[in-house]
């Protein structure tokens, strides 16, 4: 089986000029060993405007380890952590001539190669960087941590359906002690299955789209009573949610029901057939808000769901996507860690056969959605807003546009006041995360 | 499906490498290995640095005491093989000791190249190629005030700064009118003789010696010109050659070294060979070729043990490089040396600082690069040779501030290779 381990990850050219906070945090770290303290280093080149830090990839198979003369050079095999034996080490740079990514530092006066070595697995760079621009992958403890698959294979969700890998993903994290909660729509053929057959292996009941937070918080309360940790989560559609199954779900909020609900939103009711609901987008096309000489999709802008669920100050709301998997988990996590209220995740699910895209471009779409901020990654907890994922220069709307057909009658024009609107939404969540961060001073 | 037998005849940079990666590839297959050494497998690149008393002995070993058993490999140790049977896929080591095989690695690594000069034996003189001759010299030098080094390679300074540290006079005797001269030009050879000669090393360039006289308590050496040396101590550093004499009438094809093609196996389909033992292609010239270097040595046994097993893997050549510490120094080189008729060069150096630099490219490619005392990333610059990354408008880039703009250049050649992955 293959292991997989964290690794640091330095966002792309975004790095302030003249900025080399993290060098010196890690010879301020690695003060006073023999060697160390070169495991990161900044690059700026101002001309070319790229200004970005370069440190090791802990490689699978490093490149330095077999050039090295004396075997001082080890991948660990419990945490994947490259380091370098300081009593083995020559000086020899073997090991710099070796790695291709300038991960390896030699010096000259200590006569010792010496590289990042994740400080153990608590890099100390990644607190220090004014940006935000370095994090730890944990690749591997989400590996560690999902557990198995909890449907079985063969669904019969559209090819490419993004809500199935979304579900399978929900079920990785959650784990076997869940009952899961389904209402009409898509994703509650992969619930309760076809026929007499089921393909989910732990106990799930389909509500309606009318009393699904109802039933959840019955059956939450019944394990409370006897005393067992069970978490009860819903995988619904946006009908269900935004609209049908609305009242009771901004009911149990209100009580603050110690549920998890998530909606995947595909902005539409797909599964009966692609019509609107309240969270179809502006002049989107479904079938009952056609494309015609007077109508160009649907008239109004949809419902900020996510956003009216916050505003019921319920413990945890998140927005995520399928295409940003780890920040996903994140939230998924976060989520299950709450025992004394509701949380609630909203998932943007393109659809297939709904939107018109490819079979093979849902996780595209999830990603150009958010890096074109018509779908941005944010959180509330407990009372303060904050985004997960940042954008540095957000593409065109048009870009996003231009993947599926149900934009397809969309002139310029129609365009520019779609960005204009995403434009406006984006403010609208940026001026709360802002308010967040001035009230946490 | 049945096990198959691997054996692989040698236990150095390239064996290792090749076992990891069988291993990594999840092969089951039975792998043993033969060498003659006694010791746990070593690299002769660290022995120098066991002169100069920077490592100690029991540092030596490349890898844990457990390792072949945690690679479930068998390692024979202190047998020397004499003749492989390819008709009955044997090895015979030691006179009577048979090895059957399916498939064999010859990674026997390389031996000093002893010079044809009168009066120069192997009793006398010493090399440093094995733990063995190191321990001799060990116990030798103790008593040593002066020593001379025929060659000017990079193992003979690597002894001479070595020696040096211990305060032994060193004089160094080289043929040819430079020292390194199969890695930098004559500008950067002589700025590394002048701080060399700064700390004590003498060095007799475009010297020939005639003939080599053992005294009781020494040694002569005389030179083409006249001149005679004397010192307590002869070293001999005028290169290596393949350690390939078991081959004789074996069938397997030898030039120089073990001929291989681009999967690394010899013209018997079922022998592979690599490392020093190895005659590969050259990466920028096509040409055939030994490169006796210790990171050609790690990437040879790796492709060759992805062979092995069925993975398909192409060598795309080797390429000359190295590094050289000295006296709080350091000089680099990868790629070609001299440029040839076509390249363009850029050369900045400043002499009385210590600065040189100097790029080969052509085509907007870079073909080589030597740097002294230039604290930068030579496996950046050895990728990007390797990759034929585009560097056409950088050129003074990569010679005003070469860190930085190599990294950004294997940056975006990085990127480059992931977005046509993606395609």
């Amino acid at each position: 089986m293959r292991t997989f381990y964290d690794t640091l990850k330095i966002e792309e050219n975004g790095c302030p000029p003249d900025c080399f906070a993290c060098r010196k945090r890690c010879e301020e770290v690695k003060k006073g060993k023999d060697s160390g303290g070169n495991g990161i280093r900044e690059v700026h080149l101002p001309k070319i405007n790229f200004h970005m830090a370069i440190t090791c990839n802990q490689c699978t198979e490093p490149a330095c380890l077999d050039a090295c003369p004396t075997g001082a050079i080890t991948k660990s095999l419990t945490d994947g952590i490259v380091r370098i034996s300081e009593t083995k080490c020559v000086g020899c740079r073997l090991c710099d001539l070796a790695c291709p990514y300038g991960g390896i530092h030699c010096d000259v006066k200590q006569k010792k190669a010496s590289k990042c070595d994740l400080c153990d697995g608590d890099p100390q760079c990644i607190s220090i960087c004014p940006d935000h621009l370095i994090s730890l992958m944990k690749a591997r403890s989400i590996v560690e941590y999902l557990h198995e698959d909890q449907f079985l294979m063969g669904s019969p969700l559209c090819s490419g359906c993004p809500a199935e890998l979304a579900l399978r993903l929900v079920m990785r994290v959650m784990g076997k002690d869940t009952f899961l909660f389904g209402a009409p729509g898509c994703a509650c053929l992969i619930l309760s299955g076809m026929g007499t057959k089921s393909m989910c292996l732990v106990p799930s009941h389909l509500s309606n789209m009318t009393n699904c937070p109802s039933t959840m918080a019955g059956v939450k309360r019944y394990y409370r009573r006897i005393r067992k940790d069970v978490r009860c989560v819903a995988f619904v559609g946006d009908g269900c949610a935004a609209d049908v199954g609305f009242q009771p779900l901004s009911g149990a909020a209100e009580r603050n029901e110690n549920i998890i609900f998530i909606t995947y939103d595909n902005e539409g009711y797909m599964n009966t057939g692609i019509q609107r609901s309240s969270t179809t987008p502006y002049m989107g096309w479904t079938f009952t808000s056609p494309v015609g000489i007077e109508r160009r999709g649907k008239q109004m802008p949809p419902k900020n769901l996510p956003l009216i669920m916050a505003a019921h100050q319920i413990p945890y709301v998140a927005t995520a996507v399928i295409g940003y998997p780890e920040d996903f988990v994140k939230k998924l996590t976060k989520a299950m860690a709450i025992k004394d209220g509701m949380s609630y995740i909203h998932i943007l699910s393109p659809c297939i056969p709904g939107w018109g895209i490819d079979i093979s471009a849902s996780i595209d779409v999830c990603r150009a959605a958010v890096e074109t901020n018509y779908f941005p990654l944010w959180e509330y907890e407990r009372g303060k807003y904050c985004f997960t994922y940042s954008v540095d220069k957000p593409k065109p709307i048009g870009e996003y546009i231009k993947m599926m057909r149900k934009f397809s009658h969309l002139n310029g024009k129609d365009i520019d006041e779609i960005q204009e609107l995403v434009n406006r939404r984006f403010a609208h969540i940026k001026a709360l995360t802002q308010l967040s961060e001035r009230s946490s001073l | 499906m049945e096990k198959r037998k691997f054996l692989i005849v040698g236990c150095g940079t390239a064996a290792l490498s090749a076992l990891k990666k069988m291993r990594k590839i999840n092969s089951q297959d039975e792998v043993k290995l033969i060498t003659m050494e006694p010791y746990l497998p070593y690299s002769p690149t660290s022995l120098p640095y066991l002169l100069s008393k920077r490592i100690k002995e029991s540092e030596i070993p490349m890898v844990t005491d457990d390792f072949f058993d945690q690679m479930k490999a068998e390692l024979v140790r202190g047998r020397r093989v004499e003749h492989i049977d390819i008709e009955r896929r044997e090895v015979i080591y030691d006179v009577h000791g048979r090895e059957s095989y399916d498939c064999l690695l010859i990674a026997t690594g390389s031996e000093p190249a002893l010079p044809s000069i009168p009066g120069l034996n192997n009793k006398h003189a010493f090399h440093l190629r094995t733990l063995d001759d190191a321990k001799k010299l060990l116990w030798k030098i103790k008593g040593t005030r002066t020593a001379i080094i025929l060659g000017a390679g990079l193992i003979g300074l690597h002894m001479a700064e070595c020696l040096a540290e211990r305060k032994i006079k060193v004089i160094v005797v080289e043929m040819l009118p430079q020292i390194l001269p199969a890695y930098f030009d004559q500008d950067a050879s002589r700025m590394i003789q002048d701080v060399l000669e700064k700390h004590g090393v003498r060095f007799f360039t475009d010297h020939r010696a005639s003939e080599v006289s053992w005294k009781k308590n020494g040694v002569e050496v005389s030179l083409k010109n006249g001149k005679t040396l004397k010192a307590d101590l002869l070293l001999i550093a005028t290169g290596v050659k393949p350690r390939l004499s078991f081959l004789n009438a074996s069938g397997i094809k030898v030039n120089e070294g073990i001929v291989v093609d681009s999967e690394m196996r010899t013209n018997v389909s079922n022998i592979f060979a690599a490392g020093d033992v190895a005659e590969a292609k050259n990466f920028l010239t096509g040409n055939y070729g030994l490169n006796p270097i210790l990171p050609n040595a790690a990437e040879q046994g790796k492709i060759a043990g992805s062979n092995i097993v069925g993975r398909k893997v192409e060598y795309e050549g080797w390429l000359p490089m190295n590094a050289f510490n000295y006296f709080g120094h350091f000089a680099i080189s990868v790629g070609k040396p001299m440029p040839s008729d076509g390249d363009e060069v850029r050369v900045e150096k400043k002499e009385d600082k210590g600065i040189y630099k100097k790029i080969i490219y052509k085509d907007g490619k870079l073909l080589g690069a030597s740097f002294l005392d230039i604290n930068l990333h030579s496996g950046v610059l050895h990728y990007l040779i390797k990759k034929r990354a585009e560097i056409r408008g950088y050129e003074e880039g990569l010679i005003k501030m070469p860190a930085e703009k190599s990294l950004w250049l294997m940056h975006e050649a990085e990127k480059k290779e992931t977005e046509s992955l993606e395609d």
